[in-house]
């Protein structure tokens, strides 16, 4: 006797856990096992269970909404975090990733040179500038160098 | 009395001399960023460093050593000497030393996230094994990019147009109010067209140079020799003045340098360095008169020479452009460089008869 009722309670107990945890408790395998050793208690479950399906709608959900919005907030607090570590890792550009275009170095020079005059522009990554320099008559400076450079040769005797 | 006398005796006693201290031994500590951060590793990188050294290795000319002291072309008379031959072939070790010194320089030139003064470091062993102490991002990138690097590589191509014309024509490019824009393949081919419509502007084209992974250099040149300057001389026999010219080099002509690597699956890493030089023709020149003899008149070369230089480092997609806009010295024209950077088509390598 004492064992029915041990037996009987175990089958309840399976199954108020088996509703607890939002299942079906014919799904459960030791709930199946009880009423296959007594057929009665499938009868007492369907009752059970046709009870719980005339319960007003709003008292049956609103467990399951409150666990949703807590899931929902948890879901967005996820997300959130999610978010932040992305952008902390954005800048760790690696081989396998795309790498925006750029210009990491650029130095263009013009030049225009003839003897005695050049004219240079710089355009680089700060902008562009313009350098002249003007270094006198290059005929002047023809005749200047060779007036300098006679040479005085020993005579060799 | 005696108890506090007692007390300080106690605590003069239990006070440290510091005479008789053992000496305390500091022990140097790593940087903590060094020790905490990084992880050196060496890593193998013969058989990159040999599949590049399989191709011929160029140097980029040097054309201001060369304006000041040219080589003599013509066989001299007196010497009866022919000209020196062409330099010898790198020996295999030293082409070798010299793309592990090349794959250094790139690696430290795209390595993402740039290498940290003091902390990070990235050496290339004389026997081919690269010494990395990086950061783990910088080891997971490094390790990504090798693998990649191992993969069959196709050759990569660039070309630099530069473009010379009134604001205007210049700002169909570069739009007014920015001094840069990126292009893609498209819009290049659109507006190429457009410029060359335009009669005020005036487009030059660099050699378009395909080249593999390390580097690829292209020089077409030529240097004219000029009458510089002249000198007297005294000389023998018969102890006579004579007049003597100095002979100065004008270079006329292209050299480009091109180094460029996958940087990913779509982004090209690209170094180009671009020389250009063009003689004035026809080259003037002055009557000069020495005080030989009497007086005599020699000429003197006043060449005119218009140079450009480029040196740049980008990262592009392949098939992009990047161009630059910036004023000329007149201040009413002005002169884009445009820098285009794509890939060659593989099968076009492997089988050119197909695409004639």
């Amino acid at each position: 006797m004492k064992a029915l009722e041990n037996d009987r309670e175990s089958f309840w107990e399976h199954a108020q856990r088996a509703l607890d945890e939002r299942r079906d408790p014919r799904d459960d395998p030791r709930v199946l096992e009880a009423i296959l050793e007594e057929p009665e208690r499938l009868r007492e479950l369907e009752i059970l269970l046709a009870r719980i399906e005339v319960l007003p709608a709003s008292a049956r959900k609103r467990p399951v909404r409150r666990a949703a919005v807590v899931l929902a907030i948890l879901g967005a607090a996820a997300a959130l975090i999610l978010v932040c570590v992305a952008r902390k890792e954005a800048p760790r550009a690696r081989a396998g990733q795309s790498l925006p275009e750029q210009v990491v170095r650029f130095e263009f020079e013009l030049t225009n040179e003839s003897p005695g005059h050049s004219t240079r522009i710089v355009i680089n990554d700060l902008g562009s500038k313009t350098v002249s320099n003007f270094s006198g008559d290059p005929l002047t400076m023809a005749i200047l160098t060779t007036e300098l450079s006679k040479p005085h040769t020993p005579r060799i005797p | 009395m005696n108890s506090s006398l007692s007390i300080f005796a106690a605590i003069v006693l239990a006070l440290p001399v510091p005479a008789f201290q053992e000496p305390q031994r500091k022990i140097a500590q790593p940087d903590p960023r060094v020790a905490a951060q990084r992880r050196l590793r060496m890593i193998d990188l013969h058989d990159l460093i040999a599949a590049d050294a399989v191709l011929p290795d160029f140097e980029m000319p040097d054309w201001s050593a060369r304006a000041e002291r040219h080589p003599r072309r013509a066989t001299s008379a007196a010497e009866g000497k022919a000209p020196a031959a062409a330099p010898a072939p790198k020996a295999d070790e030293a082409r070798l030393t010299a793309r592990a010194v090349q794959w250094q320089a790139m690696l430290n030139t795209w390595i993402q996230p740039p290498l940290e003064a003091g902390a990070d470091r990235l050496e290339m062993l004389a026997n081919g094994v690269l010494l990395a102490n990086l950061t783990q991002t910088g080891h997971e990138w490094l390790d990504a990019f090798l693998e990649q690097q191992r993969k069959p590589q196709g050759m990569l191509s660039t070309q630099v147009h530069i473009l010379v014309g009134p604001k205007a024509a210049t700002q169909l490019v570069v739009p007014a109010g920015k001094d840069r824009v990126f292009l893609g393949r498209e819009e290049l081919e659109h507006l190429i067209g457009l410029v060359r419509a335009q009669a005020d502007i005036e487009v030059v084209s660099s050699s378009h140079i395909s080249f593999f992974r390390t580097r690829n250099c292209t020089a077409t040149y030529d240097s004219v020799a000029y009458v510089k300057d002249w000198t007297v001389e005294t000389v023998e026999p018969r102890h006579r003045q004579i007049a003597v010219p100095e002979i100065g080099y004008a270079i006329n002509g292209e050299a480009m340098l091109a180094r460029g690597v996958w940087l990913g699956t779509d982004r090209i890493g690209l170094e180009v360095e671009l020389q250009r030089s063009v003689l004035q023709h026809p080259i003037r020149s002055q009557v000069v008169r020495l005080e030989l003899d009497g007086g005599q008149d020699v000429e003197v070369g006043l060449p005119t020479v218009d140079s450009q230089r480029l040196k740049t480092q980008l990262i592009l997609q392949p098939g992009h452009s990047v161009a630059f806009r910036g004023p000329l010295a007149d201040g009413e024209r002005e002169i884009v460089v445009l820098l285009h950077a794509d890939q060659v088509d593989r099968a076009e390598i492997l089988e050119p008869h197909q695409h004639k």
